[in-house]
């Protein structure tokens, strides 16, 4: 299983030149990509653009087996928000897509007047064991 | 040599209809509870229920697709946005309250539709 931090590199390879700014109080700013646990996002920060934010824990199921093998299933929460009105999440969504092709339950949410556009995506956790020699 | 009997199977369609049909006004009954359950964490520390207006809940829709498929749906605009959760033009966010979800983790489904069957096969 990757780690939150792995999946964090990918999903910053995939999206991360679209993605907008956390403005901070002493006026230097950070990439919109959060890992989302024990820290949130603090609240004297601001958000210009789009924002991304994974969970620190992904979720896991057990799938039932006929033996007593364990199967885990495990897959990592996805948030965008586009807090740019005139910026939409279609090309990044389109993105995530092309790099993780078995992108799970997508839950694509238009703006509306009082609401911003968001995008949940789930990514699926593959085990890759190495070559034994 | 026998002859082959032809299996007549409107007694087991008929039991699938039946079973279908208790467990959409089962799942329908659960979603209503739900919805109206004080039990969703609100940003105040509060917990409350899902229902303000009562028009999300009221526009709670089932519409049978085909012989075995229900869409169930809740046809309000801003139902996504208290499903998904969703971050305010003015400020704050709304948390997610995914009631569809809680749900159908509280009903057994498949144990609840297969005890209708075996009720109706077994006359």
């Amino acid at each position: 299983m990757a780690s939150a931090y792995q999946v964090r590199s990918l999903v910053n390879s995939a999206i991360g030149s679209h993605l907008g700014n956390y403005n901070l109080p002493d006026g230097s700013t950070s990439p919109a990509l959060w890992v989302r646990g024990q820290q949130q996002v603090p609240k004297d920060w601001t958000i210009s653009g789009i924002e991304c934010v994974i969970d620190e824990v992904p979720e896991m199921v057990n799938q039932p087996t006929l033996s007593q093998a364990v199967f885990l299933s495990t897959r990592w929460p996805i948030y965008l928000t586009s807090y740019d009105t005139a910026k939409t999440l279609a090309e990044v969504r389109e993105l995530l897509f092309q790099w993780f092709p078995d992108i799970q339950d997508p839950v694509h949410v238009a703006q509306t007047d009082i609401s911003f556009e968001t995008l949940k995506v789930f990514i699926p956790d593959y085990s890759i064991q190495p070559e034994r020699s | 040599m026998a002859t082959p009997k032809k299996l007549d199977t409107s007694a087991l369609d008929k039991a699938i209809a039946k079973a279908t049909e208790g467990l959409v006004n089962r799942l329908s009954a659960e979603y209503t509870k739900e919805i109206s359950s004080a039990k969703w964490d609100w940003p105040d520390g509060s917990q409350r229920d899902i229902v303000d207006t009562g028009r999300l809940r009221a526009s709670q829709t089932v519409r049978q697709v085909s012989d075995s498929k229900y869409e169930f749906s809740w046809p309000v605009e801003y139902a996504a946005q208290v499903h998904e959760g969703a971050k305010l033009k003015g400020g704050g966010e709304w948390p997610a309250r995914p009631w569809t979800r809680t749900a159908l983790e509280n009903v057994d489904s498949k144990k609840y539709f297969e005890t209708i069957l075996r009720r109706e096969l077994s006359g």
